[in-house]
């Protein structure tokens, strides 16, 4: 199954398990069904539940939080993970501050979904990862899809929190299957973060959220083949809040598609080393995109954007010094 | 004009009441701050006090109010609670949010408040969307400025609206001031001409008696419950300043501007004393309240 | 014969799915034949055979597959079945590059390694297959040191190369120049060369019995002993009767500091850098500890991982220049110490036995650099002797 089919599975199931969940988002309608698809279907089985929208992501995030003020549970799907800056207000300002500001706990079953990322050549503003600016807002979350762990699964942790999250998509990702990887690696899901790894005590770990999980596990394999250096990948499903449970290794590399400064990574290095300072020796080593708008053009876009090379050679220079 | 007494004297004086309430309460604010007493900032709605007591006599129990940063004649109209809208603001015990939100940031079911300009309208929509799926025949109210035209969101969300025929009566205060801009150095055209480039419909109000005013609306707001929305723009004066002491006209501009009280008071002066020491109990009573605590996080 | 190869189907993909083989292999399909279902992020394509023949699979239903990948081959019907390379078997262990190398060399089968049974197979794996010397850690293929006479490295300076905040930017590449570990052996090596004045003494000697000896204290620690082990051990036994050759000569030139115990430093090189990690009381430590410090060492030397601790506080250092053709290795004195030893690698040696009769033996070269201003030519030679009376009798 397809990543994509997996997340248009999990949409369909919450739909069709809550009378009261609503998907809102631009060019939702079938047979068209969103941007990248994933909502395929989706209008023809709930036609009142599922709401295309005006190019208005100020508005659409803010009726869904109006949706969840009143109690229902709202879904938006932005086209484009760049577009959040658009809906930053009712997302930051309203949505997420709604759950506390009010001085007793709100619930806001709101899940926020973002297609992110590069690797397809859409240019400098329709292929970011906003990761960073999402972190540390008092009652918001951040997830990411993973091809790890079932997109239900995710949506109904989601969900249980009573709170706006985000729901980073990677482009790339959609058409990848899911649970695929190469040998000897196995994969496997313990309290919603997804190891991958080959059962031996591994010498280094890589954390990176899912929507880098392919080239993760390709710079991982090519570590073991070429320096017999056994890695462990580490994909958390959310991002944020960080927490994170690391077997004891010497050496922790955190890759990700944000650009430089400020980054996710930069709080799970800190996460890390507050909480496994003695195994360590050696500081987190982050790996990111460029500090640098991200090219249309593919050679252009590969310089910037964080390949699977990229975290192999940040690996092999974090083992070997 | 005044509220008159004619066919329903009970609710006339509740109508007098009501805004005899809203003004103490906002000059007996405006006292705290001069002393000191009050921390951080407050928006007090001195002249449109007649709007939301017109408009709350509109409005049913699963009807939804969104309210803005001048939300005390809002909430006031709505709930006769000023000891918990003053302990928000003071930051004491008995507090409506437990002094979390403040002046600008208040929620009760059915009612809701926030300090950013326009964010509300969106967030109106998505209620009326709610109410028309589950409490048919009930709206969702916002109350916006003139300044508010400014954002963007307001014009998505009206657009919404519109398309989607939701139950959204969306009250225009317009007091011609935008914190220290003049109207017409903030908005190019009317609010009525937006209204109507959305194709939706549009009335303008000038009075100051909360009855003639609801008659006026009653058929209106009955349209916009079976899903025609509806843009009720008052023309109010503001007779404050914009937050506390920060008025930039000239005093003989605001003191030429109309004000319904002085005839009120004179018209009902036992009314208006009754309401003068009421605000001034709540003001002993929630002033020797212990600090608000926020418990539940 | 004709190839079947993955067209490229559109342009989000980078993989598709091998859905399923419309005609079986080893049937003979007519030209433009569907053959193959394949399944894009988008859509499902059918692949037709571009010439009539027999078709051959080489790529299972439910495979992931890449442009330009060939999946299938046409055999000309007409010029008789060609036999077509086997595929390659499915399911077999991944061998490591390394590894893989070490195959060659040996001249060892894939058969005999997947024999194996490991899902992994590491160079080690190798190595035991064929009782060849065995890599010290499990987790990398350790050669020793190459003959460098640059072989002692500064221990703080060392730190470093663990010790840095590494943000990688994909647009950054390598500075030039030399590495930073390297850097640093620079740096010792200038300060030596500069401040001591060193001597050099060399001595041949016979390790046969102490080879011998190996493979029984090698089973008794459970840890690899070898010559590295054996001469740490030696030099450690030499502290009592020669105790100026593990003392430290003050900056002054004068102040001689005796040390209390002998600390050795052994140079550990896996390709990565050089390391001069310390056994700590290497003259009241059993063989069996020596081994096991050597294993800790050689393991964080493959991955960087030494503490301040391990590198710190050597009064004496051995070299060691095990690659199989080195016969001779000077190395440098460690500034703060006084001597270091070389040992290269054991060779056969023809020799008069007390009849005169020629005979073999296996012996190696052990050098002695020392500063000459804390010793003479005499305390070196006895020094060495020493050492190689332990060796050959412990």
């Amino acid at each position: 199954m397809r990543v994509a089919d997996n997340i248009n599975a999990a949409l369909h199931s919450v739909l069709a398990g809550d009378e009261r969940a609503y998907l809102i988002g631009e060019d939702l309608l079938d047979p068209y069904g969103g941007a990248f698809k994933v909502a395929r279907g989706l209008s023809t089985r709930f036609p009142d539940r599922v709401l295309s929208t005006p190019i208005s992501e100020s508005a659409m995030t803010g009726v869904a939080a109006g949706l969840a003020l009143a109690g229902d549970t709202a879904i938006v799907e932005y086209m484009f993970a760049d577009f959040l800056t658009l809906g930053f207000d009712p997302l930051v300002n309203f949505a997420a501050k709604s759950v506390t500001m009010y001085g007793t706990r709100l619930p806001m079953r709101l899940i926020v979904r973002c297609p992110s990322g590069g690797g397809r050549g859409y240019g400098p503003t329709h292929s970011q990862t906003l990761t960073k600016h999402l972190i540390g807002v008092p009652g918001l979350a951040v997830f990411e899809m993973s091809p790890f762990r079932d997109a239900a699964e995710v949506f109904a942790e989601m969900l249980a929190l009573a709170q706006p999250c985000v729901f980073v998509e990677d482009k790339i990702l959609y058409t990848r299957r899911m649970h695929a990887v190469p040998h000897p690696f196995t994969a496997s899901v313990r309290d919603g973060v997804a190891y991958v790894g080959t059962g031996e005590p591994p010498d280094l770990v890589l954390v990176a959220p899912g929507g880098t999980a392919g080239r993760a596990v390709a710079a991982l394999h090519r570590l073991l083949i070429e320096d017999e250096i056994a890695g462990l990948l580490v994909v958390p499903s959310r991002l944020y809040p960080v927490s994170l449970d690391l077997p004891p290794v010497p050496h922790v590399v955190v890759a990700e598609d944000g650009t430089a400064g400020g980054t996710w990574g930069a709080e799970v290095a800190q996460h890390v080393h507050a909480r496994h300072f003695a195994d360590l020796a050696a500081p987190v080593t982050l790996v990111h995109a460029a500090g640098a708008v991200i090219p249309a053009a593919p050679h252009l876009e590969r310089e910037v954007l964080v390949t699977a090379g990229t975290i192999y050679d940040a690996m092999v220079r974090t083992v070997r010094g | 004009m005044l509220p008159a007494l004619v066919d329903a004297p009970d609710q006339v004086r509740a109508d007098r009441a009501a805004m005899l309430l809203i003004r103490h309460f906002e000059t007996a604010l405006l006292d705290l701050f001069a002393r000191g007493e009050l921390s951080g900032t407050t928006h007090t709605c001195l002249g449109q006090e007649h709007v939301p007591v017109a408009v709350s006599g509109l409005l049913g129990p699963d009807d939804h109010v969104l309210s803005n940063h001048r939300g005390h004649g809002h909430y006031l109209a709505r709930f006769d609670d000023p000891e918990g809208l003053l302990a928000e603001i003071m930051g004491r015990a008995g507090a409506v949010c437990h002094g979390v939100g403040g002046s600008q940031h208040i929620h009760r079911p059915g009612y809701l408040s926030t300090g950013v300009q326009g964010e509300s309208l969106p967030v109106a929509a998505g209620l009326a969307l709610h109410l028309r799926r589950h409490r048919p025949g009930a709206l969702a109210c916002v109350y916006i400025g003139d300044g508010s035209w400014g954002e963007g969101a307001v014009y998505e969300a009206l657009n919404l609206a519109a398309l989607w025929h939701l139950p959204l009566l969306v009250v225009v205060e317009h007091n011609g001031i935008a914190q220290s801009t003049p109207t017409g150095q903030a908005m190019a055209g009317t609010v009525a001409g937006r209204a109507a480039a959305f194709g939706l419909a549009h009335t303008r109000i000038t009075g100051t008696d909360p009855a003639a005013i609801r008659a006026g609306l009653a058929p209106l707001v009955a349209r916009v419950r079976a899903g025609e929305p509806l843009i009720a723009e008052f023309h109010v004066p503001r007779l404050g300043p914009h937050s506390k002491g920060d008025d930039t006209r000239p005093a003989e501009q605001v003191a030429a501007l109309p004000d319904w009280y002085p005839a009120l008071a004179a018209a009902a002066p036992e009314l208006d004393r009754a309401q003068r020491d009421r605000v001034a109990r709540v003001v002993a009573d929630v002033s020797a309240r212990p600090p608000a605590e926020w418990t539940d996080r | 014969m004709a190839e079947i190869a993955v067209p490229k189907l559109n342009t989000n993909d980078d993989s598709y799915v091998l859905l399923a083989w419309l005609a079986p292999d080893g049937q003979a399909v007519p030209a433009g034949a569907p053959v193959a279902e394949v399944e894009t992020s988008k859509a499902v394509e059918e692949l037709t055979a571009a010439a009539g023949g027999v078709l051959r699979h080489r790529a299972a239903a439910g495979a992931d597959i890449t442009p330009g990948q060939v999946i299938a081959l046409v055999d000309d019907l007409a010029a008789g079945p060609v036999e077509a390379p086997a595929p390659p078997p499915a399911g077999g262990p991944t061998i490591t590059a390394p590894a893989l190398a070490r195959m060659a060399e040996l001249g060892i089968s894939a058969e005999r390694v997947a024999a194996l049974g490991r899902p992994i197979v590491r160079r080690a794996d190798i190595d035991a297959l064929t009782g060849a010397a065995p890599a010290p850690t499990a987790s990398t293929a350790s050669t020793v040191d190459t003959v460098d006479t640059a072989s002692i490295v500064d221990t703080v300076d060392t730190v470093e190369t663990v010790d840095t905040a590494d943000t990688v930017d994909a647009l950054g590449g390598p500075s030039a120049g030399l590495s930073r570990n390297q850097r640093a052996v620079a740096r010792t090596v200038a300060r030596s060369a500069a401040t001591i004045p060193a001597a050099y003494t060399a001595m041949t000697v016979d390790v046969g019995a102490a080879l011998e000896r190996a493979p029984r204290l090698t089973r008794e620690a459970r840890r690899p002993v070898g010559l590295a082990e054996l001469f740490v051990a030696a030099i450690g036994s030499a502290h009592a009767t020669h105790p100026m050759c593990f003392a430290r000569l003050d900056d002054d030139g004068v102040t001689l500091h005796p040390a209390g115990a002998a600390h050795v430093g052994v140079t550990v090189d896996l390709g990565e850098g050089l390391y001069v990690p310390v056994v700590r009381d290497a003259d009241t430590a059993t063989i069996g500890a020596i081994a096991r410090t050597l294993t800790r060492h050689r393991v964080a030397a493959a991955g960087g991982t030494f503490r301040q601790a391990d590198l710190d506080g050597a009064n004496i250092t051995l070299t060691l220049h095990l690659d199989a053709h080195v016969s001779l290795a000077v190395p440098i004195v460690f500034p703060g110490q006084t001597c270091a030893v070389a040992v290269t690698a054991p060779r056969p040696e023809l020799y008069l036995d007390g009849d005169g009769r020629p005979a073999t033996r296996t012996v190696t070269q052990v050098g002695l650099a020392y500063d000459h201003r804390v010793i003479n030519g005499r305390e070196a030679a006895r020094f060495l002797t020493a050492l190689a009376q332990t060796v050959k009798e412990p």
